[in-house]
Protein backbone atom coordinates (compact mmCIF):
# COMPACT_ATOMS: atom_id res chain seq x y z
CA UNK A 1 0.00 0.00 0.00
CA UNK A 2 3.08 2.76 1.07
CA UNK A 3 5.14 1.32 -1.95
CA UNK A 4 1.96 1.54 -4.55
CA UNK A 5 1.61 5.03 -3.55
CA UNK A 6 5.51 6.06 -3.51
CA UNK A 7 5.42 6.52 -6.95
CA UNK A 8 4.27 10.56 -7.72
CA UNK A 9 2.53 9.60 -11.15
CA UNK A 10 0.23 6.93 -9.58
CA UNK A 11 -0.45 9.02 -6.53
CA UNK A 12 -1.59 12.32 -9.10
CA UNK A 13 -4.13 9.65 -11.16
CA UNK A 14 -5.12 8.60 -7.56
CA UNK A 15 -5.82 12.45 -6.41
CA UNK A 16 -7.06 13.31 -9.93
CA UNK A 17 -9.72 11.11 -9.86
CA UNK A 18 -10.44 11.27 -6.08
CA UNK A 19 -10.32 15.26 -5.77
CA UNK A 20 -13.69 15.94 -7.71
CA UNK A 21 -15.67 13.45 -5.44
CA UNK A 22 -14.03 15.00 -2.23
CA UNK A 23 -15.07 18.46 -3.44
CA UNK A 24 -18.93 17.59 -4.82
CA UNK A 25 -19.26 15.75 -1.35
CA UNK A 26 -17.87 18.61 0.62
CA UNK A 27 -20.05 20.99 -1.33
CA UNK A 28 -23.57 18.82 -0.88
CA UNK A 29 -22.57 18.03 3.06
CA UNK A 30 -22.16 21.73 3.90
CA UNK A 31 -25.57 22.46 1.37
CA UNK A 32 -27.54 20.57 3.74
CA UNK A 33 -25.34 20.98 6.98
CA UNK A 34 -25.23 24.87 7.18
CA UNK A 35 -29.31 25.27 7.14
CA UNK A 36 -29.68 23.00 9.57
CA UNK A 37 -26.74 24.45 11.63
CA UNK A 38 -26.98 27.56 11.66
CA UNK A 39 -30.84 28.08 11.64
CA UNK A 40 -32.99 24.96 12.09
CA UNK A 41 -31.30 23.61 14.89
CA UNK A 42 -32.71 24.39 18.51
CA UNK A 43 -31.07 27.42 20.02
CA UNK A 44 -29.57 26.44 23.17
CA UNK A 45 -31.57 27.40 26.62
CA UNK A 46 -28.68 29.42 28.16
CA UNK A 47 -27.09 30.83 25.41
CA UNK A 48 -29.88 31.26 22.88
CA UNK A 49 -28.73 31.86 19.16
CA UNK A 50 -24.91 32.27 19.75
CA UNK A 51 -24.50 28.68 20.68
CA UNK A 52 -24.29 28.04 16.63
CA UNK A 53 -20.87 29.59 17.08
CA UNK A 54 -20.06 25.62 17.85
CA UNK A 55 -21.05 24.75 14.28
CA UNK A 56 -18.40 26.74 13.10
CA UNK A 57 -16.06 26.52 16.06
CA UNK A 58 -15.48 22.89 16.75
CA UNK A 59 -15.04 21.64 13.33
CA UNK A 60 -12.73 24.02 12.82
CA UNK A 61 -10.44 23.32 16.22
CA UNK A 62 -10.83 19.56 15.41
CA UNK A 63 -9.62 19.99 11.70
CA UNK A 64 -6.39 22.49 12.73
CA UNK A 65 -5.21 19.60 15.60
CA UNK A 66 -5.62 16.83 13.21
CA UNK A 67 -4.40 18.69 10.30
CA UNK A 68 -1.51 18.90 12.22
CA UNK A 69 -1.12 15.53 13.60
CA UNK A 70 -1.70 14.21 10.17
CA UNK A 71 1.35 16.62 9.43
CA UNK A 72 3.25 14.38 12.09
CA UNK A 73 1.92 11.09 10.64
CA UNK A 74 3.37 12.14 7.63
CA UNK A 75 6.71 13.59 8.51
CA UNK A 76 7.72 9.75 10.44
CA UNK A 77 6.63 8.18 7.35
CA UNK A 78 8.74 10.49 5.29
CA UNK A 79 11.59 10.07 8.22
CA UNK A 80 10.70 6.16 8.57
CA UNK A 81 10.61 4.98 4.86
CA UNK A 82 11.68 8.28 2.74
CA UNK A 83 8.15 7.87 1.49
CA UNK A 84 8.38 10.61 -1.68
CA UNK A 85 4.49 11.43 -1.37
CA UNK A 86 4.64 11.78 2.32
CA UNK A 87 5.99 14.99 2.63
CA UNK A 88 4.00 16.88 0.16
CA UNK A 89 1.03 15.78 1.74
CA UNK A 90 2.59 17.18 4.60
CA UNK A 91 3.33 20.57 3.20
CA UNK A 92 -0.37 20.69 1.59
CA UNK A 93 -2.26 19.95 4.76
CA UNK A 94 0.01 23.10 6.45
CA UNK A 95 -2.04 25.86 4.96
CA UNK A 96 -5.15 24.12 5.83
CA UNK A 97 -4.09 23.70 9.18
CA UNK A 98 -3.28 27.17 10.06
CA UNK A 99 -6.41 28.42 8.62
CA UNK A 100 -8.69 26.73 10.85
CA UNK A 101 -6.74 26.98 13.80
CA UNK A 102 -6.84 30.83 12.64
CA UNK A 103 -10.61 30.36 11.93
CA UNK A 104 -10.69 28.41 15.76
CA UNK A 105 -9.30 31.55 17.36
CA UNK A 106 -11.33 33.99 15.88
CA UNK A 107 -14.36 31.96 15.99
CA UNK A 108 -13.82 31.46 19.73
CA UNK A 109 -13.00 34.83 20.49
CA UNK A 110 -16.94 35.34 18.87
CA UNK A 111 -18.07 33.31 21.09
CA UNK A 112 -15.84 33.83 24.05
CA UNK A 113 -17.04 37.92 23.99
CA UNK A 114 -21.01 36.86 24.92
CA UNK A 115 -20.60 34.06 27.18
CA UNK A 116 -17.67 34.45 29.18
CA UNK A 117 -17.59 38.09 28.89
CA UNK A 118 -14.00 38.36 27.04
CA UNK A 119 -12.62 38.09 23.64
CA UNK A 120 -9.61 36.56 24.79
CA UNK A 121 -8.26 35.43 27.84
CA UNK A 122 -4.92 33.21 28.76
CA UNK A 123 -5.92 30.00 29.57
CA UNK A 124 -4.13 26.97 29.01
CA UNK A 125 -6.36 26.00 25.85
CA UNK A 126 -6.31 29.04 24.37
CA UNK A 127 -2.79 29.81 24.61
CA UNK A 128 -1.94 26.01 23.69
CA UNK A 129 -3.91 26.67 20.21
CA UNK A 130 -2.25 30.31 19.85
CA UNK A 131 1.63 28.25 20.20
CA UNK A 132 -0.18 25.69 17.17
CA UNK A 133 -1.04 28.85 15.42
CA UNK A 134 2.98 30.01 15.80
CA UNK A 135 3.80 26.29 15.50
CA UNK A 136 2.04 26.42 11.76
CA UNK A 137 3.99 29.68 10.73
CA UNK A 138 7.64 28.41 11.94
CA UNK A 139 6.71 24.96 9.66
CA UNK A 140 5.61 26.61 6.75
CA UNK A 141 8.18 29.48 7.37
CA UNK A 142 10.91 26.66 7.07
CA UNK A 143 9.60 25.38 3.44
CA UNK A 144 9.40 28.67 2.23
CA UNK A 145 13.01 30.05 3.19
CA UNK A 146 14.95 27.02 2.17
CA UNK A 147 15.60 27.32 -1.15
CA UNK A 148 16.30 23.29 -2.04
CA UNK A 149 12.94 21.29 -1.57
CA UNK A 150 14.97 17.99 -0.26
CA UNK A 151 16.92 20.26 1.97
CA UNK A 152 13.45 21.80 3.39
CA UNK A 153 11.53 18.84 3.71
CA UNK A 154 14.10 17.09 6.35
CA UNK A 155 14.38 20.16 8.78
CA UNK A 156 10.31 20.67 8.26
CA UNK A 157 9.90 16.70 9.23
CA UNK A 158 12.07 17.52 12.36
CA UNK A 159 10.17 20.47 13.46
CA UNK A 160 7.06 18.99 12.66
CA UNK A 161 7.64 15.86 14.84
CA UNK A 162 9.16 18.51 17.87
CA UNK A 163 5.99 20.77 17.39
CA UNK A 164 3.95 17.74 18.06
CA UNK A 165 5.00 17.99 21.84
CA UNK A 166 1.95 20.51 21.68
CA UNK A 167 -0.77 19.02 20.62
CA UNK A 168 -1.31 16.18 23.70
CA UNK A 169 -1.13 19.88 25.89
CA UNK A 170 -4.16 20.98 23.56
CA UNK A 171 -6.34 17.82 24.19
CA UNK A 172 -5.90 17.68 28.04
CA UNK A 173 -5.44 21.48 28.93
CA UNK A 174 -8.96 21.59 29.80
CA UNK A 175 -8.48 18.54 31.82
CA UNK A 176 -4.80 19.24 34.06
CA UNK A 177 -4.97 23.10 34.21
CA UNK A 178 -8.63 25.14 35.35
CA UNK A 179 -10.15 26.61 32.26
CA UNK A 180 -12.42 28.86 31.36
CA UNK A 181 -12.81 26.48 28.47
CA UNK A 182 -14.91 23.86 28.50
CA UNK A 183 -14.22 20.48 29.09
CA UNK A 184 -14.35 17.57 26.22
CA UNK A 185 -17.80 17.09 25.25
CA UNK A 186 -17.49 15.13 22.46
CA UNK A 187 -14.80 12.47 21.95
CA UNK A 188 -15.00 11.80 25.62
CA UNK A 189 -14.87 8.41 27.58
CA UNK A 190 -18.78 7.52 28.30
CA UNK A 191 -20.14 8.76 25.06
CA UNK A 192 -21.02 12.34 23.99
CA UNK A 193 -22.53 15.10 26.01
CA UNK A 194 -24.36 16.69 23.17
CA UNK A 195 -28.16 16.15 22.79
CA UNK A 196 -28.67 14.12 19.38
CA UNK A 197 -30.62 17.35 17.99
CA UNK A 198 -27.06 19.18 17.69
CA UNK A 199 -24.68 16.49 17.58
CA UNK A 200 -26.04 15.40 14.34
CA UNK A 201 -25.54 18.71 12.27
CA UNK A 202 -22.38 18.87 14.73
CA UNK A 203 -21.37 15.79 13.04
CA UNK A 204 -22.20 17.01 9.67
CA UNK A 205 -19.82 19.73 9.76
CA UNK A 206 -17.12 18.24 11.14
CA UNK A 207 -17.28 15.51 8.00
CA UNK A 208 -17.79 18.40 5.81
CA UNK A 209 -14.20 20.16 7.04
CA UNK A 210 -12.66 17.21 7.08
CA UNK A 211 -13.92 16.69 3.07
CA UNK A 212 -12.48 19.74 2.53
CA UNK A 213 -9.26 19.17 4.54
CA UNK A 214 -9.03 15.99 2.31
CA UNK A 215 -9.71 17.97 -1.21
CA UNK A 216 -7.41 20.49 0.09
CA UNK A 217 -4.26 17.95 0.39
CA UNK A 218 -4.47 15.79 -2.29
CA UNK A 219 -4.75 19.14 -4.74
CA UNK A 220 -1.61 20.76 -2.65
CA UNK A 221 0.09 17.73 -2.95
CA UNK A 222 -0.78 17.08 -6.37
CA UNK A 223 0.21 20.80 -7.23
CA UNK A 224 3.69 20.64 -5.53
CA UNK A 225 4.58 16.78 -7.83
CA UNK A 226 3.27 18.92 -10.99
CA UNK A 227 5.69 21.95 -9.33
CA UNK A 228 8.27 19.11 -9.17
CA UNK A 229 8.81 18.18 -12.65
CA UNK A 230 8.29 21.01 -14.21
CA UNK A 231 11.52 22.04 -12.39
CA UNK A 232 13.20 19.01 -13.37
CA UNK A 233 12.23 19.43 -17.00
CA UNK A 234 13.45 23.23 -16.85
CA UNK A 235 16.67 21.56 -15.73
CA UNK A 236 16.95 19.49 -17.98
CA UNK A 237 15.69 21.53 -21.07
CA UNK A 238 18.54 22.84 -23.58
CA UNK A 239 19.59 26.12 -22.40
CA UNK A 240 19.97 29.10 -25.21
CA UNK A 241 23.45 30.68 -24.23
CA UNK A 242 23.98 34.39 -25.47
CA UNK A 243 27.69 34.79 -26.25
CA UNK A 244 29.85 38.20 -25.65
CA UNK A 245 29.90 38.47 -29.46
CA UNK A 246 26.07 38.66 -29.95
CA UNK A 247 25.84 35.02 -31.47
CA UNK A 248 23.27 32.39 -29.43
CA UNK A 249 24.23 28.69 -28.62
CA UNK A 250 21.89 26.07 -27.13
CA UNK A 251 23.87 24.07 -24.50
CA UNK A 252 22.37 21.01 -22.96
CA UNK A 253 22.23 21.76 -18.94
CA UNK A 254 23.39 19.22 -16.78
CA UNK A 255 20.05 19.02 -14.93
CA UNK A 256 19.33 16.37 -12.40
CA UNK A 257 18.18 12.67 -14.01
CA UNK A 258 14.13 12.55 -14.12
CA UNK B 1 42.38 11.54 32.70
CA UNK B 2 40.43 12.89 29.66
CA UNK B 3 42.09 13.60 26.62
CA UNK B 4 41.91 16.86 25.83
CA UNK B 5 42.25 16.57 21.98
CA UNK B 6 38.74 15.39 19.79
CA UNK B 7 40.84 14.67 17.13
CA UNK B 8 41.98 11.62 18.89
CA UNK B 9 40.61 8.55 17.33
CA UNK B 10 39.92 6.60 21.25
CA UNK B 11 37.57 10.04 22.06
CA UNK B 12 34.49 8.39 23.52
CA UNK B 13 31.20 10.31 24.04
CA UNK B 14 31.79 10.81 27.39
CA UNK B 15 35.37 12.26 26.75
CA UNK B 16 34.17 14.74 23.96
CA UNK B 17 31.40 15.65 26.13
CA UNK B 18 33.69 17.17 28.47
CA UNK B 19 36.22 18.10 25.60
CA UNK B 20 33.42 20.05 24.54
CA UNK B 21 32.37 21.52 27.84
CA UNK B 22 35.95 22.30 29.01
CA UNK B 23 36.14 24.20 25.18
CA UNK B 24 33.25 26.41 25.82
CA UNK B 25 34.38 26.82 29.10
CA UNK B 26 37.85 28.55 27.58
CA UNK B 27 36.28 30.12 24.53
CA UNK B 28 33.55 31.70 26.92
CA UNK B 29 36.26 33.13 29.39
CA UNK B 30 38.75 34.25 26.90
CA UNK B 31 36.03 35.65 24.68
CA UNK B 32 35.89 38.44 27.14
CA UNK B 33 32.71 37.54 28.87
CA UNK B 34 30.49 34.75 27.07
CA UNK B 35 28.81 32.89 30.05
CA UNK B 36 27.81 36.67 30.98
CA UNK B 37 25.66 37.38 28.09
CA UNK B 38 22.63 35.47 29.72
CA UNK B 39 23.02 36.36 33.16
CA UNK B 40 23.31 39.96 31.61
CA UNK B 41 20.22 40.06 29.86
CA UNK B 42 18.39 38.58 32.68
CA UNK B 43 19.60 41.15 34.80
CA UNK B 44 18.62 43.74 32.74
CA UNK B 45 15.07 42.43 32.05
CA UNK B 46 14.35 42.23 35.75
CA UNK B 47 15.53 45.97 35.78
CA UNK B 48 13.20 46.96 32.91
CA UNK B 49 10.34 45.25 34.61
CA UNK B 50 10.70 46.55 37.67
CA UNK B 51 10.04 49.86 35.85
CA UNK B 52 7.33 48.89 34.17
CA UNK B 53 5.18 47.77 37.04
CA UNK B 54 5.98 50.11 39.53
CA UNK B 55 7.65 49.89 42.92
CA UNK B 56 4.45 48.49 44.90
CA UNK B 57 6.27 45.31 46.96
CA UNK B 58 3.04 43.32 46.91
CA UNK B 59 2.72 43.98 43.09
CA UNK B 60 5.93 42.79 42.50
CA UNK B 61 6.32 39.96 45.13
CA UNK B 62 3.25 38.80 43.18
CA UNK B 63 5.13 38.99 39.63
CA UNK B 64 8.18 37.63 40.86
CA UNK B 65 7.91 34.18 40.35
CA UNK B 66 6.63 35.02 36.76
CA UNK B 67 9.42 36.97 36.06
CA UNK B 68 12.04 34.84 36.94
CA UNK B 69 10.97 32.30 34.85
CA UNK B 70 10.09 34.38 31.81
CA UNK B 71 13.56 36.28 32.27
CA UNK B 72 15.66 33.08 32.21
CA UNK B 73 13.40 31.35 29.33
CA UNK B 74 14.21 34.45 27.15
CA UNK B 75 17.93 34.95 28.26
CA UNK B 76 18.49 30.49 27.67
CA UNK B 77 17.11 31.43 23.84
CA UNK B 78 19.07 33.96 23.54
CA UNK B 79 22.54 32.10 24.81
CA UNK B 80 20.93 29.29 22.48
CA UNK B 81 21.37 31.10 19.16
CA UNK B 82 25.00 30.89 19.41
CA UNK B 83 25.21 27.21 20.75
CA UNK B 84 25.76 25.32 17.53
CA UNK B 85 25.82 28.47 15.12
CA UNK B 86 29.71 28.99 15.38
CA UNK B 87 30.43 24.95 15.46
CA UNK B 88 28.71 25.28 12.14
CA UNK B 89 30.62 28.15 10.68
CA UNK B 90 33.54 27.51 11.33
CA UNK B 91 33.47 23.58 10.15
CA UNK B 92 34.75 22.48 13.82
CA UNK B 93 31.14 20.39 13.64
CA UNK B 94 32.10 18.65 10.64
CA UNK B 95 35.37 17.93 12.03
CA UNK B 96 33.95 16.39 15.12
CA UNK B 97 30.86 14.47 13.10
CA UNK B 98 33.71 13.18 10.86
CA UNK B 99 35.73 11.64 13.93
CA UNK B 100 32.76 10.43 15.61
CA UNK B 101 30.14 7.74 14.41
CA UNK B 102 27.96 9.58 16.59
CA UNK B 103 27.17 13.20 17.66
CA UNK B 104 25.50 12.19 21.18
CA UNK B 105 28.29 13.19 23.24
CA UNK B 106 28.79 16.31 21.92
CA UNK B 107 25.02 17.17 21.95
CA UNK B 108 25.42 16.10 25.65
CA UNK B 109 28.74 18.78 26.00
CA UNK B 110 26.94 21.59 24.53
CA UNK B 111 23.71 21.04 26.64
CA UNK B 112 25.62 20.93 29.50
CA UNK B 113 27.36 24.25 28.87
CA UNK B 114 24.33 25.87 27.64
CA UNK B 115 23.41 24.51 31.44
CA UNK B 116 26.94 25.84 33.25
CA UNK B 117 27.57 29.12 31.12
CA UNK B 118 23.91 30.38 31.17
CA UNK B 119 21.37 28.63 33.15
CA UNK B 120 23.39 28.17 36.29
CA UNK B 121 25.10 32.01 36.63
CA UNK B 122 20.69 32.42 36.85
CA UNK B 123 20.30 30.43 39.25
CA UNK B 124 22.63 31.43 41.54
CA UNK B 125 21.44 35.39 41.63
CA UNK B 126 17.66 33.81 41.41
CA UNK B 127 17.35 33.88 45.68
CA UNK B 128 18.68 37.40 44.75
CA UNK B 129 16.43 38.45 42.48
CA UNK B 130 13.09 36.98 44.61
CA UNK B 131 14.20 38.88 47.69
CA UNK B 132 14.29 42.03 45.33
CA UNK B 133 11.09 41.44 43.89
CA UNK B 134 9.86 41.44 47.85
CA UNK B 135 10.42 37.73 48.79
CA UNK B 136 10.74 36.70 52.38
CA UNK B 137 14.73 35.57 52.41
CA UNK B 138 14.27 32.02 53.79
CA UNK B 139 11.25 31.42 51.07
CA UNK B 140 13.55 33.23 48.64
CA UNK B 141 15.43 29.88 48.52
CA UNK B 142 13.61 27.20 48.83
CA UNK B 143 11.94 29.41 45.63
CA UNK B 144 15.41 28.82 43.68
CA UNK B 145 15.47 25.43 44.80
CA UNK B 146 12.04 24.98 42.72
CA UNK B 147 13.68 27.12 40.07
CA UNK B 148 16.90 24.89 39.57
CA UNK B 149 14.41 21.98 39.19
CA UNK B 150 13.08 23.55 35.79
CA UNK B 151 15.72 24.39 34.53
CA UNK B 152 17.36 21.57 32.38
CA UNK B 153 13.93 21.64 30.93
CA UNK B 154 14.16 25.32 29.83
CA UNK B 155 17.88 24.37 28.66
CA UNK B 156 17.17 21.83 26.56
CA UNK B 157 14.32 23.30 24.69
CA UNK B 158 16.25 26.51 24.09
CA UNK B 159 19.21 24.11 23.37
CA UNK B 160 17.24 22.00 20.73
CA UNK B 161 15.46 25.09 19.37
CA UNK B 162 19.07 26.00 18.39
CA UNK B 163 20.08 22.82 17.22
CA UNK B 164 17.47 23.38 14.29
CA UNK B 165 18.46 27.45 13.44
CA UNK B 166 21.71 26.59 13.09
CA UNK B 167 21.27 23.26 11.34
CA UNK B 168 19.12 25.31 8.81
CA UNK B 169 21.56 28.28 8.95
CA UNK B 170 18.00 30.09 9.68
CA UNK B 171 18.07 33.41 12.53
CA UNK B 172 17.25 33.51 16.04
CA UNK B 173 13.43 34.47 16.05
CA UNK B 174 12.17 30.98 14.08
CA UNK B 175 14.39 29.64 17.19
CA UNK B 176 12.09 31.21 19.81
CA UNK B 177 9.10 30.10 17.85
CA UNK B 178 10.31 26.45 18.02
CA UNK B 179 11.41 26.25 21.45
CA UNK B 180 7.61 27.62 22.64
CA UNK B 181 6.05 23.60 22.96
CA UNK B 182 8.71 23.09 25.21
CA UNK B 183 8.99 25.89 27.01
CA UNK B 184 5.10 26.75 27.96
CA UNK B 185 5.06 23.63 30.20
CA UNK B 186 7.65 24.65 31.71
CA UNK B 187 6.37 28.35 32.51
CA UNK B 188 2.94 26.71 33.70
CA UNK B 189 4.33 24.39 35.98
CA UNK B 190 7.78 26.56 36.81
CA UNK B 191 5.26 29.48 38.27
CA UNK B 192 3.01 27.60 39.68
CA UNK B 193 5.54 25.87 41.93
CA UNK B 194 7.12 28.81 42.59
CA UNK B 195 3.84 30.01 43.48
CA UNK B 196 3.21 27.48 45.71
CA UNK B 197 6.31 27.77 48.03
CA UNK B 198 6.75 32.01 48.49
CA UNK B 199 3.47 32.95 48.02
CA UNK B 200 1.60 29.45 50.16
CA UNK B 201 4.71 28.92 51.90
CA UNK B 202 4.61 24.88 51.38
CA UNK B 203 7.48 22.68 51.88
CA UNK B 204 9.27 22.08 48.67
CA UNK B 205 6.98 19.35 46.93
CA UNK B 206 3.69 18.93 45.07
CA UNK B 207 2.68 18.24 42.31
CA UNK B 208 3.56 21.28 40.45
CA UNK B 209 6.88 20.54 41.23
CA UNK B 210 6.99 17.05 40.63
CA UNK B 211 5.69 17.64 36.86
CA UNK B 212 8.48 20.10 36.33
CA UNK B 213 10.83 17.31 37.30
CA UNK B 214 9.34 15.04 35.35
CA UNK B 215 9.37 17.57 32.29
CA UNK B 216 13.70 17.11 32.55
CA UNK B 217 13.27 14.02 32.20
CA UNK B 218 10.72 13.60 29.21
CA UNK B 219 13.00 16.34 27.57
CA UNK B 220 15.95 14.73 28.27
CA UNK B 221 14.60 11.42 26.59
CA UNK B 222 12.58 13.45 23.74
CA UNK B 223 15.14 16.32 22.77
CA UNK B 224 18.50 15.75 22.13
CA UNK B 225 17.84 13.08 19.21
CA UNK B 226 16.13 15.55 17.55
CA UNK B 227 19.27 18.00 18.09
CA UNK B 228 21.33 15.29 16.39
CA UNK B 229 19.42 14.81 13.60
CA UNK B 230 19.37 18.53 12.79
CA UNK B 231 22.88 18.99 12.80
CA UNK B 232 23.34 16.49 10.72
CA UNK B 233 21.06 17.16 8.04
CA UNK B 234 23.03 20.71 8.11
CA UNK B 235 26.08 18.88 7.52
CA UNK B 236 24.60 17.22 4.86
Amino acid sequence: MLDFFANPARFEALSRTLSPWLLASWAILFVIALPIALVFSPADYQQGDTVRLMYIHVPAAWMATIAYTFIAVMSVMAFIWRHPIADALARAAAPVGLAMTGLALVSGAFWGKPTWGAWWVWDARLTSVLVLFFIYLAYLAIWDTISDPARAAKFARVTALLGFVNIPIIKFSVDWWNSLHQPASLVRAGGPTIDGSMLTPLLMMIAGYTLFFAWAVCAGAEAQIIEARARRRSARAPRRILKVDGTARTEQAEGEDG
Amino acid sequence: MFVLDSRDPNTTPLSLAVNIVLRDGRVAIRSGGGWFNALFFFAIFSMFTAFALGPGREQLAAAAPALLWLGSALALNLAGVELFANDMKDGSLRVISAENSSLGGYIAGKFTSLFLMAAAPIALVAPIFLVVFGIEPALAFKGAAVFIAGLPALCLGAGVAAALTAGMGANGLLGACLSAPATIPVLIFGVGAIQNVVQLGSAVDGSEFLILIALDLIYLVILPPFAIIALRYGLE
